[in-house]
């Protein structure tokens, strides 16, 4: 159920804020990506959430983002700035991006795990993230107060961040 | 000496932007009227993947090669490449004929 923030205590025992979402949009064409390595609809999209949410990449402690290839995940967790540019295979690899790590990634196991069923992936994402923070998700990542998914679309031509917060 | 087939791209009138592809708009300018523009197809070999489950219309092709080239007159255009043997990024590369009207590359 999505309501105004007003509403919500007497509709739902268990709200989540939506701290911000940003939609932006790149080239539709590997081609037009001067970096291989990036898609600048992410970095951008993921600058505008974290600005209207007023938190940093360090805040987050959950995230559901575009894994529609393996590659994709280390690419994606750079452009959101989850860590340093270039670090995001070595942190997959030493579980820093697992349960227990310094940023949990896809603890539903993402879009690989799912089949991708384009669509109806991002709300998939954003209930994955409201259960996380609701406390009551079967994979529970311990703690999670703030929560974010990433959508990417065709080959990076557009981008929907949305951060996602439980409530005080 | 080999010559390079052309590479068919389109030119902004108003702006001169050159765009990999054609189009009916200009990304630079948001120019409407594009001309037809044909660029040297030479370029160097920027990266590559292997196609092993190709979509069904090109089932007898596999497994083929696809590329990024990054052309000496500048623009970055996808396309593919007959072979791997000797390619390495950065190699040089020039376009050749095809007949389905794919881009085709070669190792220069």
């Amino acid at each position: 159920m999505l309501t105004a923030k007003s509403l919500s205590g007497e509709l739902v025992q268990t709200p989540v804020d939506i701290l911000a979402s940003a939609q932006t949009r790149g080239s539709p064409r590997i081609a037009g990506h001067p970096d291989l390595c990036s898609f600048e609809a992410t970095v951008k999209a993921a600058a505008l959430a974290y600005a209207a949410a007023g938190v940093t990449a360090r805040d987050i402690d959950v995230v559901e983002l575009h894994d529609c290839f393996s590659i994709a995940e280390i690419i994606d967790s750079e452009d959101l700035g989850l860590m340093s540019r270039g670090a995001g295979g070595a942190w997959a690899a030493e579980g820093r991006t697992g349960m227990g790590g310094d940023v949990v990634i896809n603890p539903s196991g993402g879009l690989l795990s799912k089949g991708h069923p384009v669509g109806a992936t991002g709300v998939g994402q954003i209930y994955e993230i409201v259960r996380q923070l609701r406390g009551d998700h079967p994979s529970q990542v311990q703690g999670a107060r703030l929560g974010m998914t990433h959508n990417l679309g065709g080959t990076g031509v557009a981008c929907t961040v949305t951060i996602l917060g439980r409530s005080a | 000496m080999r010559v390079p087939v052309d590479i068919e791209m389109a030119r902004c009138v108003a702006c001169g932007h050159v765009d990999a592809i054609t189009c009916v708009l200009c990304a630079k300018c948001l120019g409407t009227e594009m001309a037809a523009h044909a660029v040297p197809g030479r370029g160097r070999l920027a990266t590559w993947t292997t196609i092993r489950r190709p979509p069904t219309r090109f089932c007898e092709l596999a497994p083929y090669y696809v590329c990024v080239v990054d052309l000496d007159s500048g623009p970055r255009v996808t396309g593919r490449i007959d072979t791997l043997a000797g390619a390495k990024s950065g190699a040089p590369v020039m376009a050749v004929p095809c007949e389905s009207g794919i881009r085709l590359f070669t190792l220069a």
